[in-house]
């Protein structure tokens, strides 16, 4: 346990040694702003909530969070770095934890960052409150969702570049199955039952769920085994192909 | 304390380290010796457990690699081959990361940073980042960090690769120190380093070993191993030739003009042992005297490449 908060630690400051986090952290900042005011229509909307806000994130999510996994494992593994880190007395388990939780923390900051959104719709009218913290929640969840996936792939290569490309791509592809978009385009393929099927696979219809303020705990438990599940795949990963 | 049990590791096809068992018993430093592409490292990192054998049992402390590898990699202090730290951390920012992440936290901590700080001698480069180093210091740290939780066991990959000369001396001495409570496996292309530290040598070639003794048993291989040079004076030097041609247990390779006055004579015995009280013996009954004399103990280098060269005779070591 004690372990898991040192590399944890570390893990989270080596962040802010690399000038990517804070190109991640700018970007993330003012795009999700900037979608919201023009693209998101937030004025001409003329309602006091987060939704266009929130509307956005998974979208930025699929670019930008695979800029911050493709680092995770592909650069110990290019530079051998994980021959020491790999020797230390803690379990795989614990490694693949503490590298997630401190990107997970990261993008954290990231959120906290656009606090100031929330404090403007609070000043602009009278917003349910109640929906907006859900809304973070939600988006922190997915965040950490997108960041398993990166971790599990990063795990699987030496480059970064195919680490983050492959992140997007896949990131890409399970958010798309839950859009609306998709289904339009199979709707006349395949049954109405498959694309249900398709679409509970889907991460933003879980997520739009969440933000609308409906508390399902079956949405939870989508994100948080998806997030299991592929942080137990980077175990496997690394325990095979650590070496090679 | 180390086992090896019929390790094997294959990587494809292909067999980096064949059937190999050995055991490093407390108190020893082996100096794990082989060309290149012989396996020591493949052997080291399934030692500390960062590589799985494909067959055969390792232990460490008593813990089995394979089923306890926590445990194993708490009892083991590893220093590997390449980038054995984090370039963007300073020196002592990574060495409190590694003595944190080994579980020792508060003054324990600090007391076991400061003392490995002193014994390789950080302490003028403690706040650079690790990147910035020279290669010799950045070697330097990757051994702090393997010493720093002052473990049993010590598996060091060519730790001295790279250093200054009063580096390697200050290096040596210090393993020597921590030999006598811990097993120490190192790998070294530098041969004296085995007869200065190490109090037993194996030879691995293509993965299996060729040769297990002390160094001094193994320079005793050496072809030239005994061979004797004797200085005679000019005037004598009808006589001593003579002398040494009646002697059967010796052969005379060369004679050579060292100065207007002296003869220097080279001497193999044709069997393994001393020749040289003979040899004096034979000379003060003729009264030939001895300008100088001394006797080649052999060379490791020699033995090395008489047992891992590709073009050798398939040699006996019992021979
Ligand atoms: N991950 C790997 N995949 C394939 N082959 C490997 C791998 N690691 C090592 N090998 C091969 O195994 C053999 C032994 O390598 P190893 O690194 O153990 O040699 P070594 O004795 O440490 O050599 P050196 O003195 O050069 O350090 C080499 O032929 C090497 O190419
Ligand atoms: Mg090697």
């Amino acid at each position: 346990m004690k372990a898991l908060f040192v590399l944890t630690k570390r893990e989270f400051a080596s962040y802010f040694m690399t000038p990517v986090a804070w190109i991640f952290l700018m970007i993330f900042v003012s795009l999700s702003g900037l979608l919201t005011f023009y693209a998101g229509d937030f004025f001409g909307r003329g309602q006091a909530d987060l939704q266009s806000f929130f509307l956005f994130h998974p979208w930025l999510y699929v670019f930008l969070i695979p800029a911050v996994s493709m680092r995770m494992w592909a650069e110990e593994r290019r530079s051998g770095t994980i021959e020491m880190l790999m020797t230390l007395p803690v379990s795989t388990g614990e490694l693949v934890l503490g590298k997630f939780l401190a990107a997970w923390a990261f993008v954290g900051i990231a959120l906290i960052l656009t606090l100031p959104m929330w404090l403007t719709v609070n000043y602009l009218g009278d917003p349910d409150n109640g929906v907006i913290l859900m809304s973070y929640l939600a988006s922190f969840l997915i965040a950490g969702t997108f960041l398993s996936l990166g971790s599990c792939v990063s795990a699987c290569t030496k480059s970064q570049i195919i680490a983050f490309v492959s992140a997007m791509m896949a990131s890409l592809l399970l958010t798309f199955l839950g859009s609306d978009a998709l289904i339009n385009l199979f709707s006349g393929v395949a049954t109405e039952k498959v694309m249900k099927l398709f679409q509970s696979f889907g991460f933003l219809i879980h997520f739009l769920s969440l933000t609308r303020g409906v508390l399902d705990v079956r949405d939870l438990l989508f994100f948080i085994s998806f997030s299991g599940v592929f942080l137990f795949a980077t175990v496997i990963v690394l325990d095979h192909k650590k070496a090679v | 304390m180390i086992t090896l049990e019929n390790v094997t590791r294959k990587f494809g096809s292909f067999v980096a380290v064949d059937n190999l068992s050995m055991t490093v018993p407390k108190g020893q430093v082996l100096g794990f010796l082989g060309p290149n592409g012989a396996g020591k490292t493949t052997t080291m990192r399934m030692i500390s457990g960062f590589l799985t054998p494909s067959a055969g049992k390792i232990t460490v402390c008593g813990y089995d690699v394979a089923e306890d590898p926590v445990e194993v990699k708490r009892h083991i202090g590893y220093m590997p081959e390449v980038a054995s730290s984090y370039g963007d951390m300073t020196v002592l920012s990574f060495l409190n990361f590694i003595t944190e992440a080994r579980g020792l936290f508060g003054s324990a901590k600090e007391k076991a940073v400061e003392k490995v700080i002193a014994d390789i001698s950080l302490s003028n480069v403690l706040y650079q980042p690790i990147d910035t180093l020279s290669k010799g210091y950045k070697r330097r740290v990757g051994l702090a960090q393997a010493l720093v939780h002052d473990p049993a066991v010590l598996i060091l990959d060519e730790p001295t690769e790279g250093l200054d000369p009063n580096q390697k001396r200050e290096i040596r001495t210090l393993i020597r120190d921590l030999q006598k409570d811990k097993s120490i496996i190192i790998s070294t292309h530098v041969l004296e380093e085995v007869e200065a530290m190490c109090s037993r040598a194996v030879i691995i070639d293509k993965g299996k070993i060729v040769l297990d003794d002390t160094p001094r048993a193994l320079i005793s291989l050496s072809e030239t191993h005994q061979t004797l040079f004797v200085l005679i004076a000019s005037y004598q030097r009808e006589r001593a030739q003579t002398v040494f041609n009646e002697m059967a247990q010796i052969t005379v390779t060369d004679v050579k003009q060292e100065s207007d006055e002296a003869f220097l004579f080279t001497l193999i015995p044709k069997g393994r042992e001393s020749v040289t009280a003979d040899v004096v013996e034979a000379l003060r009954r003729q009264d030939i005297k001895i300008l100088d004399m001394f006797i080649e103990k052999g060379r490791l280098e020699e033995v090395f490449y008489a047992f891992t060269s590709p073009d050798r005779e398939l040699k006996d070591p019992n021979a």
